[in-house]
């Protein structure tokens, strides 16, 4: 019950602060776009005998992974730095 | 008089060999083919070793063939899609072959005998039957003579046989096969010519083809003459190709659907008993179903049967078996075990005495009820003597279904989430005591340790329903924002890159295929395949490149990651 209802407060909180960033409807040319580069990596695989395609995909996840974690790490550093009272910054 | 043409392209040799042999007997069959231009046999074409054959083709071939020419032939089909193959059947003009279909690695073998394998009689050129047109020269030399369907020459002398427009085949190679019986020998004479193509090749056999006709000459050799001379006769040609279908023009079927793998496992069912006893009294019946029949190696199972009791009993008992139809050695496996109510309310619940047996509400009935908005209700055992609102749901405990949900044992209010009946642990018929959700004060019982484990449990345990609601709150206010919205689409534009990690490989070393267009120019459409792989140079190469190259990819991106990592730390590589 404790638990739940500190579940809920957050989600509410943070539900509050998402809803008040601004709202956009993504461009067509955006979903054209999404679509296009999906079409061209599928082309690319049919020269999946030429190219490395499994290694450029593995690095290329590896990458992205690396950078998802070092951004949620720098995020976090700069949150808690705020909780200090501005005694350290990770900016 | 149009020729005869069986249009062919040359293809990679990795993919099924083709072979056009072409038979021609002497003088007979060439004599049939006189200049009249070229015709291509449409539908007959060379396909790069994946595609479908449709049987009509043939026809489409053979209606192209001049009026009074026959032309008989044996199809032959093997690999087909399906695994069926066609067996050899004739095929006269314009007729078809049902059924036809060719998969991947199909292939037909097209044979057919040109004519009715006659000599052509020299001193006239006409085919004698068969129907095939006149047309065409014989001329001999020196020292042969003709009368007749015999050809009759001398020891080295040679029959010098000329046939104008000729058979094209293409630029697949050829065969020419001439063949015939040598008088006063029992071996049969042949000889085979090849290779023979389109543009004609530098020699067919001792004699060389010229522009326009076909010559070819030929010399009984390493057999003895008489001084009569050797007579050449009952002569037979036949052309021998392999087709495939290159698409052009027809639209190929569609592969039929496989056929469905063969269940593996004895095929078994689940055979349920219920006891159900009259809530007014009286002697209990038992009620059997059985489920559909399945097997061990499907991937579901169907679901154990209820069996649902008539109308004014309830069930009182429950037993369920997985019971083996044809393999009377195996002993049906129990999988609900039978069970009665006990006599006496389990310790953790005394109220429910009223409803075990011999108690005042004895038999009870497990109802659970829906309060609409209107405030209507609609109870939940209309199908089975007690409701089971998720199936679904792990026995061992049970989804919160909400508040506007309300269960009922008899006359006893239970806990929604204890509205199922259990099958292990649990008489039938009765709650589930055991369900982790017993918050709402039904878990409540005089055994003091249950006092604390349940409030804390309670107090700090959260439902998965409410994280997954709570999750789903935040999900839907972010995805409206602009940054969910680009995330989304960056999303979608980087899982195609992502999923390249579990790239297996290509399927095929040909590679993409381009077609070009049948332009008027052109006979049929060319497809072609720049990055084939199948050349064992190529291949060679490339299984030393690609090992190296993906080293260097992989050692590349885990520096980059690992540095982007790192700056997550406010680490530089290299820093001073």
């Amino acid at each position: 019950m404790i638990t739940e209802a500190i579940i809920n407060v957050f989600a509410a909180v943070v539900a509050f602060l998402v809803g008040l960033l601004p709202s956009w409807t993504a461009p067509d040319w955006l979903g054209a776009a999404v679509s296009t580069m999906a079409s061209a990596i599928g082309d690319i695989t049919m020269l999946s005998g030429w190219v490395p395609v499994k290694a450029v995909g593995t690095a290329v996840a590896f990458m992205l992974a690396c950078s998802g974690i070092g951004m949620a790490v720098k995020v976090a550093r700069m949150v808690l730095s705020l909780s200090t009272g501005g005694g350290g910054s990770a900016g | 008089m149009q020729s005869l043409v069986l249009a062919g392209r040359e293809g990679s040799p990795s993919f099924v060999r083709r072979s056009a042999r072409l038979g021609v007997l002497g003088a007979v069959f060439l004599g049939v083919f006189s200049g009249q231009g070229t015709a291509y046999a449409s539908g007959i074409d060379v396909y790069p070793g994946s595609g479908k054959w449709v049987a009509n083709t043939v026809a489409d071939a053979f209606a192209e063939l001049p009026t009074g020419m026959s032309v008989t032939g044996v199809v032959e089909g093997t690999a087909l899609v399906g695994g069926a193959a066609v067996a050899a059947a004739p095929v006269a003009t314009a007729a078809s072959v049902a059924g036809a279909v060719l998969g991947t690695a199909g292939a037909l073998n097209l044979l057919w005998h040109i004519g009715s394998g006659l000599c052509i009689d020299c001193s006239a050129p006409v085919i004698a039957a068969g129907g095939v047109n006149p047309g065409g020269s014989c001329s001999a030399n020196s020292g042969v003579t003709c009368s007749g369907n015999v050809f009759t020459f001398g020891n080295g002398k040679t029959l010098t046989v000329t046939m104008s427009g000729g058979v094209k085949v293409g630029s697949t190679s050829g065969t020419i096969y001439v063949q015939g019986d040598i008088n006063g020998s029992t071996v049969a004479w042949s000889r085979v010519y090849a290779p023979y193509g389109e543009n004609p090749p530098p020699s067919c056999g001792s004699g060389t083809f010229t522009s326009g006709s076909k010559l070819c000459t030929f010399q009984v050799a390493g057999h003895a003459v008489t001084t009569a001379g050797v007579q050449f006769q009952n002569v037979d040609g036949y052309v021998l190709g392999y087709y495939y279908f290159l698409g052009s023009g027809a639209t190929a079927p569609a592969d039929p659907a496989p056929a469905p793998a063969a269940p593996t496992g004895a095929a078994v069912q689940i055979n349920s008993t219920a006891t159900c006893t009259p809530t007014a009294g009286g002697a209990a019946t038992t009620v059997t179903s059985s489920s559909a029949t399945f097997h061990a190696g499907d991937a579901s199972y169907p679901p154990v049967p209820s069996g649902v009791c008539p109308s004014g009993s309830v069930r009182t008992g429950f037993s369920s078996v997985v019971h083996a139809l044809t393999d009377t050695t195996v002993p049906d496996t129990i999988i609900v075990k039978p069970m009665t109510l006990p006599t006496t309310a389990p310790t953790a619940h005394p109220e429910w005495a009223p409803c075990y047996a011999g108690g005042a509400a004895y038999p009870c009935r497990l109802v659970l009820t829906h309060t609409a908005s209107d405030g209507s209700t609609r109870p939940y055992d209309s199908a089975v003597d007690y409701p089971i609102f998720d199936p679904a749901t792990d026995p061992t405990g049970m989804k919160d279904p909400g508040p506007d949900w309300s269960c009922k044992w008899g006359p006893l209010a239970v806990a929604t989430t204890e509205c199922r009946p259990v099958y292990t642990d649990v008489p039938v018929g009765r709650p589930n005591p055991n369900s982790q959700d017993n918050c709402d004060g039904s878990g409540f019982s005089f055994n003091p340790v249950s006092w604390v484990v349940v409030p804390l449990k309670c107090l700090f345990i959260p439902r998965q329903s409410v994280v997954q609601a709570a999750s789903a709150t935040v999900t839907t206010a972010w995805n409206g924002t602009a940054l969910g919205t680009v995330s989304t689409a960056v999303s979608g534009a980087v899982a195609p890159v992502v999923a390249l990690k579990d790239n297996t490989g290509p399927t095929s070393c040909d590679g993409p295929a381009f077609v070009i267009p049948q332009l008027p120019t052109m006979p049929h459409s060319v497809t072609l395949h720049p990055f084939s792989t199948c050349n064992s140079l190529t291949a060679y190469v490339l299984g030393i490149y690609l090992p190296i190259a993906s080293a260097a990819i992989y050692l590349g991106g885990f520096f980059a990651g690992t540095r982007t990592l790192l700056k997550g730390f406010d680490v530089e590589q290299g820093a001073a």
